[in-house]
């Protein structure tokens, strides 16, 4: 019986001591949390793609809590996440926040005919680089898949005419397939509008038209229809001014090669 | 034991289609298409308008930059017009279509030389520069930049190799202007100011190694005529230095920093045509062959006459065409029409009838290393094709994907079918 009380007596003083050490290097050596970086890095997509310019999501929570990073450089964020963030960081108005940026492929491909039948690896970059591509179209998608292997949210999906479509929903707009295409066809844009022209050749309507039935022909009827002129004709192709578009519509509709789309109805297709 | 190097393999020749065909010369096009890229560098500018007269051997556009090379017309006519064109290594190129007088007219500035014994170095390399004359082997180098290399040098190695199978034209342009070669060569060592000259063959030509040498003889010059292994590709140029000299080229280096500058037979040919005739480049020798073809043949043709009225010369047969190949079958580039002009980097017109080419699905790599045995440049293909197919191009860096002269050894010897150079070009693509 005397042992045992010896035995436990001296392993309670033990633990009381070291309990007492623990208790003051906690105290002495504690590291300070702002705890506005971990709520920012939980609200953050956690893609961890890097397009901000910081090492990952956890870096740039830290840069935008030290107010060293703007908010804007985030590209994959949603809209809500935007507000929850901005509220962490006490900032009230939206400016400065950037807006979800999301992909989309400039080509309506399919139709246009190919030149010869290509049978070498299947790789955008290594078709782009024979005879400067298989199809008629210099501008057109090659439709070898690379930027849907390069996705990594498996936002893009091949579809039956040979081009592949991006899913605005699951796109988080890391630019992977921008940087890779060989075409340079893949744009970024703003989420909330829809509204996109899905051609890229800059070649003379006539010669559009020989080559594809989906392309931009430039006849400037959507310039005319747009109410608020946010498009105008470039070298032969209509450009969208986003920051004027107030994605009504009506271009889609008016278009009479159907080349300009809208990516709410992407969705059925994805 | 004969003079090579390491790696390579023996490929069927299927020489003896054109072997024994003299050169003819193609009858005058109607119309000529001359892109102002055919060459390495920078493409030459315009220097002719729409509805201009032209005579043949008239520059028609300007080298402004120093790699770059002129371009001549090749016939008598007026300039009809100057467009994109399809071209048959870059897909398309601005080019000046010629139609065709039907005279034949030369250029006034086309006289013999008789003082070109007494020309300086500078005054050749103009000469040379002013023909618009490149490396007729294919890479179509412009000459005069290669013949002024930036250190010195000690050998000379005249290129008369022509490993690719079926292709004739250098060795017939051997047989039947000897002499004319030689003068040429020596001209050139003369440009470079070198002791040790050698004409590499393969031995697979007998008659054109004793044909060399007994003029040699007869000039009493100091040129070794060396007999090199019939292995394919000997006529690479790192390859031959290695053969001829022992050499090695070092990794991502050139010729001349190993003092060696190699030069095609028939690039020697032209600087002697453009010294002592001042005849620009505007016609070559090609070989036309295959067995899709009735009447294969060794024709001299204007630079820039289509491709397909060279083929409606020579005959289809009646077995059905499955490709049609400028160069050679192992690194020639395969064409998707025939509307195509001749350039000047074109050694040959191959048509492979449909039983002749066929097509296998790529299976996975067995390790077995045949590729690693034939690769002469002794690099791993295996690896950087395993590295282009997981897409880990990063990896490839260390397997230097950039020695690799694509001469597509890997890719035939493979018994999984694995499109190895493909995949290096690729690499090579993406890690530019």
């Amino acid at each position: 019986m005397k042992q045992i009380i010896i035995a436990l007596g001296s392993l309670s003083a033990l633990g009381g001591i070291f309990g007492l050490l623990l208790a003051w290097a906690s105290k002495k050596f504690s590291v300070a949390i702002d705890h506005r970086i971990t709520a920012v890095t939980d609200l953050l997509p956690g893609a961890n793609c890097g397009a901000c310019g910081s090492a990952g999501c956890a870096a740039f929570a830290e840069a935008l809590v030290n107010k060293e990073s703007e908010l804007s450089r985030c590209v994959a964020c949603n809209d809500q996440a935007r507000c929850e963030i901005n509220k962490v960081l006490g900032i009230s108005s939206l400016q400065n926040c950037g807006e979800q940026q999301v992909a989309v492929i400039k080509c309506g491909g399919g139709k246009s005919e190919n030149k010869f039948i290509y049978k070498g690896l299947k790789d955008c970059r290594a078709s782009a680089g024979f005879m400067g591509g298989h199809k008629q179209c210099e501008y057109a998608c090659l439709g070898q898949g690379t930027c849907i292997e390069v996705c990594p949210f498996g936002a893009i999906e091949m579809q039956d005419i040979g081009v592949p479509v991006i899913n605005p929903e699951l796109c988080r707009g890391c630019l992977k397939c921008v940087q890779i295409c060989p075409r340079n066809i893949i744009e970024m844009h703003s989420k909330k509008k829809t509204v996109y022209i899905n051609c890229s050749s800059l070649e003379k309507g006539a010669d559009v038209l020989k080559k594809c039935k989906s392309g931009c022909i430039g006849c400037g009827k959507c310039v005319k229809i747009c109410p608020v002129g946010a498009i105008k004709l470039e070298n032969n192709l209509a450009v969208i001014d986003y920051t004027k578009c107030i994605n009504c519509g009506k271009c889609v509709e008016i278009c009479p090669t159907k080349a300009i789309k809208n990516t709410s109805l992407i969705k059925s297709v994805g | 034991m004969m003079l090579s190097f390491c790696g390579g393999k023996h490929l069927s020749s299927y020489k003896q289609l054109t072997k024994d065909k003299p050169i003819k010369d193609f009858p005058l096009p109607k119309q000529v298409v001359l892109p102002l890229i055919q060459h390495i560098g920078a493409p030459a500018e315009v220097l002719v308008k729409v509805g201009d007269l032209v005579k043949t051997g008239t520059k028609i556009a300007e080298a402004k930059k120093l790699i770059s090379s002129p371009v001549h017309s090749s016939i008598s006519g007026t300039v009809s017009k100057i467009v994109d064109a399809p071209h048959p290594v870059l897909g398309k190129c601005k080019s000046i279509y010629i139609d065709s007088d039907g005279l034949d007219t030369f250029d006034p500035a086309i006289v013999k030389r008789n003082n070109y014994a007494n020309l300086s170095k500078d005054e050749l390399l103009a000469i040379i520069k002013s023909a618009g004359i490149v490396g007729l082997g294919g890479a179509a180098f412009p000459t005069c930049v290669k013949l002024n290399p930036p250190c010195p040098i000690d050998s000379f190695i005249i290129n008369a190799v022509e490993c690719e199978p079926y292709l004739n034209c250098d060795f017939r342009l051997m047989l039947e202007r000897t002499e004319d070669i030689l003068q040429g060569i020596l001209l050139v060592k003369r440009i470079l100011n070198v002791d040790n000259v050698f004409i590499g063959i393969e031995a697979d030509k007998p008659q054109a190694i004793a044909v060399m040498r007994t003029a040699v003889r007869k000039l009493n010059l100091a040129i070794d005529v060396v007999s090199l292994k019939t292995k394919y590709p000997q006529g690479a140029e790192k390859q031959l230095i290695k053969a001829v000299l022992g050499r090695e080229v070092p990794s991502g280096k050139l010729p001349f920093d190993a003092g060696v500058v190699v030069n095609n037979v028939a690039t020697i040919l032209s600087v002697y045509d453009a010294v002592a005739l001042s005849k620009p480049l505007y016609e070559r020798v090609i070989t036309v062959t295959g067995k899709a073809l009735k009447e294969p043949a060794n024709l001299k043709v204007r630079i820039g006459t289509k491709f397909k009225e060279i083929i409606a010369y020579c005959h289809v047969g009646t077995k059905p065409v499955s490709k049609i190949i400028m160069g050679g079958p192992m690194m020639g580039l395969a064409q998707f029409t025939d509307d195509l002009p001749v350039i000047k980097g074109t050694s040959g017109i191959l048509l492979l009838a449909e039983d002749e080419g066929c097509e296998f699905e790529q299976q996975p790599c067995i390790r077995c290393g045949r590729c690693v045995d034939v690769c002469p440049m002794r690099l791993l293909p295996y690896a950087l094709s395993l590295c282009a197919q997981k897409r880990s191009f990063d990896l490839a860096r260390a397997y230097n994907p950039f020695d690799c002269i694509e001469c597509g050894l890997c890719t035939y010897v493979c018994p999984a079918n694995r499109k190895i150079v493909e995949q290096i070009k690729l690499t090579k693509i993406v890690l530019k």
